[in-house]
């Protein structure tokens, strides 16, 4: 109950659902060894249960009990039969430490075992035990490879500066000799943890071939040098990039280096090839303990200087100084317009800057129109602490200002009363851009009324770009219904394509004004003298709800479909689609668009499909179509075989040959649609049961053959071929599948009878040995029914 | 009264550390069905590695990443107990334990570090830690090839026999953060301020007004931008629970939980934030679903249900679908992660403060395997991190390992947590 008081004390949220789990799991939960004495538990960790020995393996490590004869109970228990005990029994001996010492025999044994948790956590228990392991680890290193020398250089890591006799020389031969990379690791490290190392013995590991092992030895040599100096530089130049990166690390916390090495190497990390060293470097800058104006200043130099990778990391890097990169600015424009700076990172470090920065971008903007792109790039990253400044822009007399601060205003999500009612009033400027950018920022803020009426407003400028904009976002606009109806309809009627496909674009948006307007949206699907717009208006139509008038727009659609125009015709069958609109005629003209275009065929196919057996009379056109040049009309048409084919059998033969397809998408699509049409696609079994073999493909061999769930006699011997096979997936689906022979036989019983009599008890009680029991009477359940 | 963590008033919030540093906060976020690893895992090491596909929408907090991989939580695995690997997924993700197989009451797996670090410093704060989730999930029966469903619902566990049930109504939660007393009195307080249209603002106000003349120039900033936080998660609250739409969203929903689990998730994220920055507790845990979870995700396309589609036997449409999830839950964690990174203490951040573990107890989904898990590591821990790196380690390295680091980052003395062997290295250069 302790635990209940502590929750209640500290009134947490879940002490309700606490209280209520507490209620349903009535204490104590795991009683049964509450009483026992640790001699109890000793000898129950022996027994032939294993759940007994589970829970006393568990209990003994709970109680930290490490007596002798605990200690030797879990060291008879390392090689379990059983996981679980296997890894308390060793988990219990580590945490033992030093008394685990009778262990060590046993603990030898498992760094030669096949699981690398055993091997792992062996050298773990012999590592805590210490000194009393020594020995035994150094003849167990002498008399064993290198594979196992790395569990016992993992031990020596852990014991530490009392290994040293022992092992310092039998290390550093390893380290010059072995070429297990992963030996030379563990190795270095024991060297390091023994503490004997020699200023010799870490020159040559810092030239070491293995990078892991160079970056140990420069690590720990960070750690004991007082002057790093020639340590970082020369680590700045080693040929592994983990290696510099750590320098680049080590520079920044440094505090010894002087300001000029500190610069000049940092500088120099800025330019390396590497880009994880260049983005250390970066980091670096915002740590770094450095005069800041001077060294946005030295960045600043590096922009229009060197290679565009440097340039790039010192712009980005300007982007740790905050304020400071102030400096830079112009260069950092100059580099943007020049094409020496990606545009991406340039707007960072200017937006870090602060709305210290907007008068520089305005008089930039000033001076080189060109710039407006990553001027408002940048204000518009600078967030809301930028807004009052960008309103007070509005007012600019030069046009150019007010349009880059109305679109880097864009963004603003809570702009107060005062500024929306003064953008509704630049929705009337005399600048078709600046009305545009207004009327933009409006849509935002739709709820409001009046702000509603200066776009209802702007639909009927004399811009086309501006009425473009108005429509577009309409749907966003809260308005009256029949008002709004209105101004759609205005919109839909004008002289400008590109109005009216922004119409159309935000009517597919808004369905209930789509169902207002749609007599007028057919129309232009079919008249409109801009193909744009026709194809806008045909789209539109994926937007309507529930109701509509299915046979008017069937109809406009066949219209359409007669067009010859492949790119109108599929989103005219992608519309059908959607809207589940089929008639026979409209089956008609779809079928002829199996052609070349493959958008209008995708889409043909995927309307097919949704007659069903209803368009049977297509399955040979379809069937054709498997033999496409393209995967995914391959797979299409599968898919859509597998809903208008009307006998299930034919079917199973023609997607029996797609297994063979060399295309992994096609062929899993087959057989997946195998396995959907079960016992009548056990023609595929022998194929699928193939794939069983090959590794990409087995998984879904195995799902598609349980899906299915029969075989054909014909395939017995097949199965009786694998039945022994290594790989004991392939076994086990061998047996399953012989279980599943349709129609079985009393041969087939008397060789799997047989077979099962020549196995073991061991091999009978694994999961294979359980399902041969299940095909035995499977198969004498089936011919007992059919003698009855 | 709960207010940001301030430097005028360090001592008021009894940080643990020296006056003048802020607290360090641990969190764990769990997601169900593991990830699809190809586009999770990062190609480079070390820093300035591109960010995969699933881990792009972190690209605004990169700095503050450590992307782990190579860990493994071996008590995840059957070890020979057969089916379960979700059950087995959850329970094994904080305590590095095997779980007993069982569907009935004895229950059995261990100690969570959440819960390690809550009872050995949780007496700092109000609340020792914070455990939230978004489907509450039954605590008993079985949910899982034999496994108890209190093993698929929780991840933080007090004592190897006892879970801490997780809170997954945001109001619930807000309430008891910021009105303090008992469940009854919250209730009551509740009741009250409705029947007065008064908000959870207005009565932290009356408290906040008198600490504003002790302030300097900079934590009255940060106090108005916290109050202005504070309001506009009271507001969502009154939007989303007021919602007639409830009824229509096709996951179990407690009443009073938005309708949209994208909301959801980021509200219950408002949550551990404003707790981490009111220093109300500095340990967390939260479940973004609960283990083998099969919600689908058709806001963002994907129809199907979660589990089913994890094991996708390598098709390429359920990879497809399965990386959308994925992404979507990496996009809820980005919008917390950025938040913190928004809430300035003192020189550094609540993000550089704290230490988010996001991740899985399950590899991959189709496979289910326990080794090389997906984990990113949000945050430096004050200063104790060199985030912004990809660090691979050994298989078989225990995932506990890391957690004795993150214990050592809280001032938690703990020997061994779980199946550890000891500290986890390389997370400070």
């Amino acid at each position: 109950m302790n635990l209940i008081k502590i929750r209640a004390k500290s009134g947490l949220l879940s002490l309700v659902a606490l209280a209520c789990f507490f209620s349903i799991t009535s204490e104590p939960l795991y009683a049964q060894y509450e009483e026992d004495s640790i001699e109890q538990l000793v000898e129950k960790v022996g027994s032939d249960d294993r759940d007994t020995r589970r829970d006393a393996a568990y209990e003994l490590v709970a109680r930290k009990a490490d007596g002798l004869e605990v200690i030797q109970a879990l060291a008879s228990r390392v090689d379990d039969s059983d996981d679980q005990v296997r890894f308390l029994a060793l988990l219990g001996l580590a945490r033992a430490g030093e008394k685990a010492a009778p262990a060590i025999p046993q603990l030898l044994e498992c760094l030669d075992s096949r699981s690398d948790q055993v091997r792992y956590r062996a050298a773990d228990a012999l590592g805590k035990i210490g000194k009393s392991s020594i020995e035994p680890l150094a003849q167990h290193w002498d008399g064993t490879n290198d594979r196992e020398r790395r569990g016992v250089a993992q031990a020596v890591e852990l014991i530490g500066s009392q290994a040293d006799a022992e092992f310092t020389e039998r290390l550093s031969k390893a380290l010059k000799e072995s070429g297990d990379e992963a030996l030379q690791i563990n190795a270095t490290k024991a060297l390091l943890a023994i503490g004997s190392e020699t200023d010799s013995l870490i020159e040559e590991l810092l030239v070491h071939n293995s990078p892991a092992v160079r970056l140990l030895a420069f690590k720990h040599r960070l750690d004991s040098e007082r002057d790093v100096e020639p340590l970082i530089t020369s680590a700045m130049k080693d040929e592994s990039e983990l290696v510099r990166e750590l320098a680049v690390v080590a520079l920044s916390k440094n505090s010894t280096l002087g300001g000029d090495a500190k610069l000049g190497l940092l500088i120099q990390s800025l330019g390396d090839a590497s880009i994880s060293v260049r983005s250390a470097a970066i980091l670096a800058v915002g740590k770094i303990e450095l005069d800041r104006e001077r060294l946005a200043e030295e960045l600043a130099k590096r922009l229009s200087s060197g290679k565009r990778e440097q340039a790039n990391a010192c712009a980005s890097a300007l982007g740790k100084l905050g304020e400071h990169a102030l400096v830079a600015l112009p260069e950092l424009l100059a580099g943007v317009r020049s094409g020496s700076l990606d545009e991406m990172v340039v707007a960072e470090p200017i937006a870090s800057i602060g709305p210290t920065a907007i008068p520089a971008l305005f008089a930039a903007l000033a001076e080189d129109p060109e710039s407006a792109g990553i001027v408002t790039k940048c204000l518009a990253s600078m967030g809301d602490a930028a807004f009052a400044t960008l309103m007070q822009q509005t007012d600019s007399p030069d046009s150019i200002v007010r349009v880059v601060a109305l679109r880097s205003l864009k963004g603003a999500k809570n702009l107060d009363d005062d500024s929306l009612q003064k953008i509704s009033k630049l929705v009337s400027d005399e600048v078709a851009d600046v009305r545009a950018a207004s009327v933009e920022i409006l849509a935002s803020y739709s709820s409001n009324a009046k702000l509603a009426e200066a776009i209802v407003a702007a639909t009927a400028d004399a811009s086309e770009i501006v009425r473009g904009m108005a429509v577009g976002v309409l749907h966003k606009v809260d308005l009256d219904s029949d008002r709004k109806a209105e101004v759609y309809e205005a919109g839909l009627r004008d002289a400008q394509s590109a109005v009216r496909s922004a119409a159309l674009q935000s009517l597919r948006q808004d369905p209930d004004n789509l169902e207002s307007n749609l007599q007028q949206v057919l129309g232009l699907c079919t008249e409109d003298a801009a193909k744009a717009v026709r194809l806008a208006g045909i789209e539109a139509l994926q937007g309507l709800g529930d109701e509509f008038e299915r046979e008017t727009i069937a109809e406009v659609m066949e219209r359409v479909l007669k067009q010859d125009d492949a790119e109108l015709s599929a989103a005219a069958t992608q519309v059908l689609t959607k809207l589940e609109l089929r008639t026979p005629s409209l089956l008609a003209a779809i079928s002829g668009n199996l052609g070349d275009d493959l958008e209008l065929l995708r889409e043909s196919l995927a309307a097919i499909a949704g007659y069903g057996v209803e368009a049977s009379d297509l399955v040979p056109s379809v069937t054709q179509l498997l033999e496409h040049e393209t995967e995914d009309i391959q797979t299409a048409a599968i898919k859509t075989l597998r809903e208008i084919h009307n006998d299930e059998l034919v079917l199973a033969e023609t997607l029996t040959a797609s297994l063979k397809n060399d295309r992994w998408a096609v062929r899993t699509t087959a057989a997946r649609t195998l396995g959907d049409l079960g016992a009548a696609a056990k023609c595929a079994v022998p194929e699928l049961f193939g794939w069983m073999i090959r590794e990409q493909d087995d998984n879904i061999a195995s799902a598609c053959l349980k899906e299915i769930d029969a075989a054909p006699d014909s395939s017995a011997d097949l199965f009786f071929e694998h039945i022994n096979s290594e790989n004991r997936r392939t076994s086990y689906y061998a047996i399953y599948l012989l279980g599943k022979v349709d129609p079985p036989s009393n041969e087939l019983l008397e060789r799997l009878e047989e077979f099962n009599e020549g196995k073991g008890r061991r091999w009978r009680s694994d999961f294979r040995g359980k399902v041969l029991t299940q095909a035995i009477d499977n198969i004498k359940e089936a011919l007992e029914a059919d003698g009855e | 009264m709960a207010l940001p963590w301030l430097e005028s008033t360090s001592t008021i919030a009894k940080a643990a550390t020296s006056a003048t540093q802020a607290p360090t906060r641990m969190a764990f976020i769990f997601v169900p069905n593991g990830v699809h690893l190809p586009e999770w895992t990062p190609e480079r090491l070390g820093y300035g590695y591109d960010l995969p596909r699933i881990l792009k929408p972190l690209a605004a907090v990169q700095d503050d990443l450590t992307v782990l991989s190579g860990l493994t939580h071996d008590k995840g695995r059957a070890n020979d107990d057969g089916a379960g690997d979700h059950a087995r997924s959850a329970s094994v993700f904080l305590t590095g334990s095997q779980p007993r197989k069982t569907a009935g009451e004895a229950i059995r797996v261990g100690v969570s570090v959440d819960q390690v670090a809550a009872q050995s410093i949780g007496q700092n704060t109000k609340f020792s830690s914070l455990e939230l989730g978004t489907d509450a999930g039954r605590s008993a029966g079985n949910c899982d090839s034999g496994y108890s469903c209190a093993y698929s619902s929780n991840i933080s566990w007090s004592s190897p026999t006892m879970p801490v049930g997780k809170e997954v109504n945001p109001r619930l939660v807000f309430e008891r953060l910021f009105a303090g007393g008992t469940k009854q009195e919250v209730d009551k307080g509740r009741e009250e301020r409705l029947a007065m249209r008064q908000s959870v603002l207005d009565f932290i106000l009356s408290d906040a007004k008198k600490l504003q003349r002790r302030l300097g120039k900079n934590d009255n900033a940060k106090l108005d931008e916290y109050l202005t936080g504070v309001r506009e998660v009271e507001r969502r609250l009154e939007v989303d629970t007021s919602s007639p739409l409830e009824a229509e969203i096709d996951y179990p929903a407690p009443a009073g939980i938005p309708k949209d689990y994208a909301e959801h998730i980021r509200l219950m994220c408002d949550m551990m934030v404003l707790a981490f920055q009111t220093d109300l507790t500095r340990i967390s845990t939260m479940m973004f679903a609960n283990a083998g979870d099969n919600k689908s995700y058709r806001d963002i396309g994907v129809p199907d249900g979660h589990h089913n589609l994890s094991h996708h036997q390598s098709d390429p449409i359920k990879l497809e679908k399965i990386t959308k999830i994925n992404t979507f839950h990496v996009e809820q964690l980005s919008y917390m992660l950025r938040k913190m990174k928004s809430i300035q203490e003192g020189e550094s951040t609540l993000l550089d403060n704290s230490m988010i573990l996001y991740g899985s107890g399950i590899s991959d989904g189709n496979r289910h395997n326990n080794e090389n898990l997906p984990l990113v590591l949000a945050g430096s821990g004050g200063g104790t991190i060199d985030a912004g790196r990809h660090i691979r380690y050994e298989t078989e390295t225990p995932v506990c390992n890391l957690f004795l680091s993150m214990l050592d980052r809280m001032n938690v003395d703990a020997p061994f947590i779980g199946d550890s062997t000891g500290r986890l290295p390389g997370l400070t250069l």
